[in-house]
């Protein structure tokens, strides 16, 4: 019987790849988003939503959201923080613990008219006791630069803050664009981006972090990595024959790659929000730094 | 032929344990525990069994309560086929001593006593009146009613093999087995124990004892029976059993046997096999 | 101090800590307001955090810890080892690799009561895997064997377990640790009622073979010519226990060493007769496990520090004090031989 067990264990590896946990469904078509209220909108994990009013009293468990509600001025609106969020506009709001799994009974004294969570996430149930317990939720999935873009876009219609967001997106698309063309032509450099851990963790295809560095005209060496996040093999590392190794904020270059050029992104790249067209120019400096010499043509 | 009566269920008519052709084969073992074996304990009887080890003493008390599967023959309890018993019900009749047990948690001597009401009592009942006063009993028959509260592994082994003693003797059976119970004693408790057995056996109790004292068997037994290699090698009186040329044989060492002038049953004298005995030790054997 | 006294008292103990339990909290609140709440009136918020969160957790605790300190007691019985718990046989390893499993296949996204299925279900598959294991060709269940391959078996899923943590995502990977260091968050009355179907009869029934559980303790086949049916009592203890460890962990999460401790402090307490200890066993544990879960509510909010992490700091000095005690008393004058 143990064997038939191991069989069924291999067989629901292979079938499932590499687990990526957290699949989504396919995004459904968005409805015409209306100006105004009432405004309906589907989010991140399906669920349709109807805002009649913008709402007054918010938490976000996810930083990109929060960075974007701050950046359109709307950080007024949020009555709480995660343990995580210790900027200073925020930190002397309450606490609600963990962005994963946040302490229900403070969401619940909060009188909150929304919550913005991860999407397809571990813990439904967690959603689900939010929904049991009359608390609104709004998920959202931060995975690759679209993704992003469109949570800026509808937060802004749902807190009436449609003008600052629609700025925003504009300098982000502008910024993406002028690092586009900054690099067009150039030669790509096989790049990677490690996040940390040992073995280290590497940003795969479908991450904002692989589009930006295609953006800024490098290649991510794990383009085939099957999953988002994924930690690899050393052996894998000096496999990819890379040119450049971009690094999280605070990591040094793990030994056997110190032939290796690197560099190191500033913290704000972690979380992408309002400043992706900042993290795109960052890394287009340390990719191309030709073609961002301030020196006159 | 056993002497079942015409009515198996009448318990006064037939004998209280008996086997027929009993014949036991342990899983891989090249050869039966017990071959053949046919005994008949009669009531009221003090039967011992002797025999050298592994002769299979330990096997006939299991198979005779069956406690281990029987590969041939049968074996009847107060005239009953013992796959027929309750098993409950056959704990009222016969109360079992083990060789040795281990204790998994503390005890004390009157909870390890109490325990041999567990046949008389339901799932959750509480001891009743009788139940107490059959502890009691068998606490003042074993002498430890000033022990009563002592766990029992503050106690010697004489007093914990007392204990379990008078486990059994609270079961108020009829027939009482013991396996080698006064192994690990001193004189004087031996001695207590078989003094209180042979006392139960002039009340009419059985008793159905499994020893390797030659001497203490043939002093206290009404009947013998001797194992040897699994067969029934001799069985008897003591007097009959005890055979110089038949102990020599099932124990493969040279044994005398005289009348022992302060008891009057037979006493064994194991012979010593060195190249130059002594003189006078040769003028003193007979 | 006599049984049914020790009975009280602990039932006692059961309705204040369920009460303290709904009392305090992450957020403050008045007496006056908690009775409100009980009451339906008052702020609705409060109300939800009364009757929706506070009491199905404190129930649960209850439930579990008590569940778990049974379980315990009995295998303790079983294996003849008062060092036995709930998950020496493997169930925590098979129901933390169901769980594991179903938050790597992401099913948990799809299905809430996806979890507790697979930790349940993998429970199961551990407890047939090492009884089928324990089973002699003549079908008696021999106890050496049982805890050889409940261990053998627990080490397998452990490396199930990792081989699967290996290769997930950073997301599934902190909600398998967190799921597996056991939390009692997640309570809502409709698991509660489940784990109730579970535990009550289960709990009685074990009960009922307090007495052949004692004879146990003396050796099987001492036990068997008292009039015991030892194989069918084993199996049977066997397979309950093993359910009512299964619907807690399924429930929670691993929660570890309250089915060591408690069982074994009450055991010095009350002594061995397990018509006394199966009942208090289950009241202690279930008062041991609520005061766990206060504390761990409470004492760093608004996070909450995983209940598992408090019995250990709680229970390892206990434990190790009521192990020196019954060192000292039980070993008064030696055995002479």
């Amino acid at each position: 019987m143990r064997w038939s067990f191991n069989c069924f264990l291999l067989a629901t590896l292979l079938g499932c790849d590499v687990f990526p946990g957290q699949q989504l469904p396919a995004r459904p078509e968005q409805p015409e988003p209306s100006s105004g209220y009432p405004f309906r909108v589907v989010d991140a994990a399906g669920a349709q939503h109807t805002f009649d009013s913008a709402p007054q009293r918010i938490v976000s468990l996810v930083p990109s959201a929060t960075e974007a509600l701050l950046g359109m001025a709307r950080g007024d609106r949020l009555v709480g923080r995660t343990e995580f969020d210790r900027m200073p506009e925020l930190i002397g709001l309450p606490s609600v613990g963990g962005g994963l799994q946040p302490n229900l009974e403070i969401l619940v004294s909060l009188d909150l008219d929304l919550v913005i969570r991860f999407a397809g996430d571990s813990d439904l149930a967690s959603a689900e006791r939010m929904t049991d317990l009359g608390i609104p939720h709004f998920a959202v999935q931060p995975d690759g630069i679209e993704d992003v873009l469109t949570i800026i876009r509808d937060l802004g219609r749902i807190t009436d803050a449609s003008d600052a967001a629609d700025s925003m997106l504009r300098e982000i698309r502008d910024a993406l664009d002028d690092v586009a063309r900054r690099v067009d032509g150039l030669p790509e450099p096989r790049v990677v981006y490690l996040l940390g851990g040992d073995p280290p963790w590497v940003a795969g295809p479908g991450t904002y972090i692989d589009e930006l560095i295609g953006i800024a005209g490098g290649t991510n060496v794990f383009d085939d990595l099957g999953t988002l996040y994924a930690p690899v093999s050393m052996e894998a590392l000096l496999d990819r024959d890379l040119d450049l190794i971009l690094l999280s904020d605070g990591l040094t270059p793990p030994s056997p790659l110190a032939h290796v050029a690197s560099a190191t992104l500033p913290a704000s790249v972690e979380i992408p929000g309002p400043g992706l067209g900042e993290a795109a120019r960052d890394i287009a400096r340390l990719i191309h730094p030709g073609a961002f010499d301030p020196s006159p043509r | 032929m056993p002497t079942e009566s015409t009515n198996p269920a009448d318990p006064t008519r037939s004998a209280a344990l008996e086997a027929t052709e009993l014949t036991v084969q342990y899983p891989h073992a090249p050869e039966p525990a017990l071959d053949s074996v046919t005994l008949v304990v009669p009531r009221g009887t003090f039967y011992a069994v002797l025999g050298p080890n592994g002769s299979g003493k330990s096997t006939l008390l299991r198979a005779l309560l069956g406690m281990v599967p029987h590969a041939g023959g049968r074996a009847h309890v107060f005239g009953r086929l013992v796959s027929d018993w309750d098993r409950r019900a056959l704990a009222r009749e016969a109360g079992v001593v083990t060789q040795s047990e281990s204790m998994a948690f503390p005890i004390t001597v009157r909870d390890l006593v109490a325990m041999g009401r567990y046949p008389y009592l339901g799932a959750l009942q509480s001891e009743t009146l009788a139940d107490r006063e059959a502890i009691s009993e068998a606490m003042r028959l074993c002498d430890l009613e000033s022990l009563e509260q002592r766990f029992l592994s503050t106690l010697s082994g004489g007093e914990i093999q007392r204990t379990r003693v008078a486990r059994a003797l609270a079961q108020e059976p009829n027939v009482l087995m013991l396996d080698e119970p006064t192994a690990s004693l001193d004189v004087r408790h031996e001695m207590e124990i078989l003094e209180l057995l042979r006392a139960s056996a002039d009340r009419g109790m059985t008793i159905f004892l499994i020893t390797h004292h030659l001497d203490l068997a043939a002093r206290f037994a009404d009947r013998m029976l001797l194992l040897d290699r699994g067969k029934v090698a001799a069985e008897g009186r003591p007097r009959d059993v005890l055979q110089e040329e038949t102990l020599q044989h099932v124990y493969g060492w040279p044994i005398s046997v005289s009348d022992d002038p302060a008891t009057g049953v037979p006493r064994m004298t194991p012979l010593s096999t060195a190249l130059q005995p002594a003189p006078e030790r040769a003028a003193d054997s007979s | 101090m006599k049984p049914l006294s020790w009975a009280a008292l602990l039932g006692l103990a059961v309705i204040l800590v369920f009460l303290l339990s709904i009392r305090l909290g992450s957020v403050g609140l008045t007496t006056g307001e908690v009775f409100a709440a009980l009451r339906g009136e008052g702020d609705l918020n409060i109300q939800r955090i009364i009757v929706d969160l506070r009491a199905p957790r404190a129930a649960m605790a209850i439930l579990v810890g008590g569940g778990l300190s049974l379980a315990g007691a009995v295998f303790q019985a079983l294996l003849r080892n008062p060092l036995a718990e709930p998950y020496i046989l493997g169930i925590s390893g098979g129901a933390a690799t169901g769980a594991v499993l179903a938050i790597a296949m992401g099913l948990t996204a799809s299905l809430s009561w996806a979890l507790p299925a697979a930790a349940f279900a993998g429970a199961l598959l551990a407890i047939v895997l090492v009884l089928r294991v324990a089973a002699t060709a003549d079908n008696r269940v021999d106890v050496r064997v049982l805890l050889l391959a409940g261990v053998v078996v627990g080490a397998f899923f452990a490396a199930c377990i990792s081989f699967v943590l290996s290769i997930s995502d950073a997301r599934t990977v902190r909600s398998a640790v967190l799921w597996m260091m056991g939390s009692l968050a997640g309570s809502d009355w409709t698991t509660v009622v489940m784990v109730t179907l579970y535990t009550l009869p289960a709990a009685i029934a074990l009960v009922g073979l307090a007495r052949p559980l004692n004879l146990l303790a003396i050796g099987e086949e001492t036990a068997g010519y008292l009039g015991a049916n030892v194989e069918r009592v084993k199996r049977v203890a066997y397979v309950l226990a093993s359910l009512l460890t299964a619907a807690g962990v399924a429930a929670t999460g691993v929660i570890g060493f309250v089915g060591l401790i408690v069982p074994h402090g009450v055991r010095l307490l009350v002594g061995s007769d397990y018509r006394v200890l199966l009942p208090l066993s289950f009241l202690a544990g279930a008062v041991f496990l609520t005061l766990a879960d206060v504390v761990a509510r409470t004492v760093m909010s608004p996070a909450e520090v995983p209940i598992g992490v408090i019995t250990a700091f709680v229970g390892v000095p206990l434990f190790l004090l009521l192990l020196r005690r019954s060192m000292g008393a039980r070993h008064g004058a030696g055995i002479e031989s």
